[in-house]
């Protein structure tokens, strides 16, 4: 116990500092070029990513 | 000093100047008891056994420093064994007895005084009382005969009852008074053990015991086997190895008793094997000391018409005595004799040492088969009440009967110190079930366990905070959003977007979807992320939703109205925040949006403890686990036959 705690503790401290600690609930992706080069961007970006439900 | 003439056959009697009043005659051993001028005829005694004592009368010695002379001598008899008394007149006027029993020695004196409100009738074997400000435990009471005397003496009694009791440090107390006394008053004698080399004989003046030292070459009387006795001087009984016949030894005398039957299996340590072994508790510079095997015996218990055997080893070494091997289900206990009078005894618990031992077991317990030679009147099918008291890996174990208990003090060793201490060819195999005086090693396993497992958490929960405190949750947007009346959920006119906003730092982000006015309503909410620099996507999706009903004490709810998602790590710079929102057309609500920073501690930390908890958690149900099969086994018998479990229960109460 005496090395697992220690090991714990050394896994969380780096863990964390490399931000690896998250439990994140997001997907990643990128917006399609033409929404970004279209006049208006991203306010007339209306599908894509909306999904979940 | 001449007094007169022997009343019986007129032989002069001397008395020496001092406190005896009784002289055995030399002549025709008759007692003689003196009163002023007066001599009264006692009547006679027989002629002395000879006992092979090395001592004499008229012998001088020394004890602590002053001198004395051994003026008498008295032998009795009790339960088929004889031993010697020697009555010393010192030089300072005192008088005492040394007792000489079992090639043991004591020096006792008498208390002038004894207290009045000493009671000697009714004592049983573990009563205790207190003298002298000394509290003593008694461990034999017996009545015993004098069937011999010589010299002076300072009383005579033929029959008397006497009750032995030890205290602490070695103290020892005989409290004796004679059968037919009718005050009820006792002598009471207190004294040591001491050694014939603390008494300061001349060695040259001590007598040779040939016939004892010839008794270890002595063969059984029926079928001629050796018995080849090791310790000749303290046996009393031997069982031949050869026709199993139980021989009494008196007095150098052989004598056969009984026909026993052949133990059920061969001793493991063979008889007469020398085992060198270093005493549990001894100083470990200390050299091993040579235990030599004299005796094998096999007792047994029944508890619910089920035998539970056992084997005993009795030891012996001259220097240091005896002591017992017990071997049950492979677990070895190594049993040291101490004075009860060392213990403290109480409801199913004695204090010994500062130790408190808790009561285990006690049952009674009968010896079934015998090999080997005893320093006592050992018979088989003799019933003892057997106690014994746990602190492991130690023990106190007490066998008593109506008129006597001995006490040892038991440690647990492992079976491969007697196989190495006795050279033996064969392993002694496996332990089954648990020893009562087994250590719980789970409970100190999990006691380091549980210490270093609050220690660690101790240092994980910091470490959280620390981090917690210099990371960042800088709330770097919040907006609340309203769908019209009439959209439909997850159309572009439902979906809202945000001012671009600043994400300041490269850190994870917590996204919180908050709507107060849900009531038995849902809302779901997907949140993208749009970096403006980078094109990058981040989406979430958070459904809040809460209902209730009933009402007092019927009210009920469930779901929660704010909901919180998380990121890994974005990239900082500028971001435009849409929101899709999803409902039940027609029953939109507004909803409010947060991002910030969760630079915080996260859950891992509490993830990470509960981890730490599991292993002493676990180890902890197995030193439960343990304790209770242990404690289920504990018997304690009123009566042979008569069994309760004052600690059993079943393992699903834990």
């Amino acid at each position: 116990m005496k090395y697992f705690g220690g090991f714990l503790v050394l896994l969380y401290a780096g863990l964390h500092v490399f931000h690896l600690d998250r439990m994140p609930n997001e997907e990643r992706g990128e917006l399609p070029a033409s929404v970004r080069s279209a006049p208006g961007g991203v306010l007339l970006w209306h599908d894509g990513f909306m999904g979940g439900k | 000093m001449k007094v007169g003439d022997c009343p019986s056959c007129r032989a002069p009697v001397e008395f020496s100047p001092g406190s005896a009043r009784i002289k055995v005659c030399d002549y025709c051993r008759t007692v003689v008891a003196r009163d002023g001028g007066n001599l009264e005829d006692l009547g006679k005694v027989s002629a002395l056994a000879d006992t092979e004592s090395p001592l004499r009368v008229g012998l001088a010695g020394r004890y602590s420093g002053t001198p004395f002379i051994v003026r008498g001598r008295i032998q009795k008899s009790h339960a088929g064994s004889s031993w010697d008394e020697w009555y010393l007149e010192f030089d300072d006027g005192r008088e005492a007895w040394l007792a000489e029993s079992e090639g043991e020695w004591k020096v006792l004196f008498p208390l002038a005084s004894p207290p009045k409100s000493l009671e000697v009738a009714g004592k049983r074997p573990l009563d205790t009382f207190m003298l002298r400000d000394t509290k003593f435990v008694v461990e034999e009471i017996g009545t015993a005969k004098t069937t011999s005397a010589q010299g002076e003496l300072p009383e005579f009694n033929r029959v008397h009852e006497y009750v032995d009791a030890t205290g602490p440090r070695g103290v020892f107390c005989t409290l004796d008074w004679a059968i037919d006394s009718t005050a009820g008053r006792a002598d009471v004698f207190i004294g040591n053990l001491v050694t014939l080399a603390q008494l300061g004989f001349d060695p040259a003046e001590l007598q040779a015991t040939p016939r004892r030292e010839a008794l270890a070459q002595a063969r059984c009387p029926d079928c001629n086997g050796p018995l080849d006795l090791k310790a000749p001087d303290s046996a009393r009984r031997v069982a031949c190895p050869y026709c199993n016949n139980l021989i009494s030894v008196d007095r150098g005398q052989l004598r056969i008793l009984m026909q026993l039957r052949k133990p059920p299996h061969e001793p493991t340590i063979p008889l007469g094997a020398v085992g060198r072994l270093r005493e549990p508790g001894a100083d470990e510079k200390s050299a091993p000391v040579a235990w030599t095997c004299l005796a094998f015996l096999v007792r047994s218990c029944t508890v619910e018409d089920v035998d539970y055997p056992w084997d005993e080893y009795l030891l012996w070494n001259r220097e240091h005595g005896f002591r017992w091997l017990l071997c049950s289900n492979n677990h070895w206990t190594w049993l040291k004799p101490i004075a009860a009078g060392e213990c403290s005894f109480d409801f199913r618990e004695v204090k010994y040492g500062g130790e408190k031992f808790r009561g285990y077991q006690e049952v009674y317990a009968t010896t079934d088969y015998v090999v080997g030679e005893c320093y006592w009147e050992v018979n088989a099918g003799e019933v003892a009440l057997a106690s014994e008291y746990v602190a492991p890996p130690r023990s106190i174990n007490v066998d008593s009967t109506a008129k006597e208990a001995t006490v040892t003090l038991g440690t647990l060793l492992d079976a491969p110190v007697i196989e190495k201490a006795f050279s033996l060819k064969h392993s002694l195999g496996l332990a089954s079930g648990i020893a009562s005086a087994q250590v719980n090693t789970r409970a100190k396993q999990a006691a380091d366990a549980w210490t270093w497992s609050l220690v660690w958490s101790g240092v994980l929960l910091a470490l959280a905070m620390l981090f917690s405190m210099l990371g960042s949750t800088e709330t770097y947007y919040s907006n609340t959003f309203s769908t019209p009346a009439g959209v439909l959920p997850a159309t572009p006119d439902a979906q809202r977007f945000s001012e671009p906003f600043e994400v300041k730092e490269s850190v994870p982000l917590a996204i919180d979807v908050r709507a107060d006015q849900l009531i038995n309503n849902w809302l779901g909410v997907s949140v993208d992320l749009v970096n403006e620099t980078t094109g990058e996507v981040i989406e979430v999706y958070a459904e809040p939703n809460f209902y209730s009903g009933g009402s007092g004490d019927d009210a009920w709810s469930e779901g929660s109205r704010d909901v919180t998602r998380t990121t890994d790590v974005v990239d900082k710079g500028r971001y435009v925040l849409r929101a899709t929102p999803q409902f039940e057309p027609t029953r939109a609500v507004d909803y409010t949006v947060t991002v910030r920073a969760d630079d915080g501690m996260g859950a891992l930390p509490f993830i990470f403890i509960v981890l730490l908890l599991v292993f002493p958690i676990g180890l902890s149900l197995s030193a439960s686990g343990f304790e209770t099969r242990k404690w289920n086994d504990a018997v304690f018998q009123s009566a042979p036959g008569v069994s309760t479990f004052p600690y059993a229960k079943d393992d699903d109460d834990d």
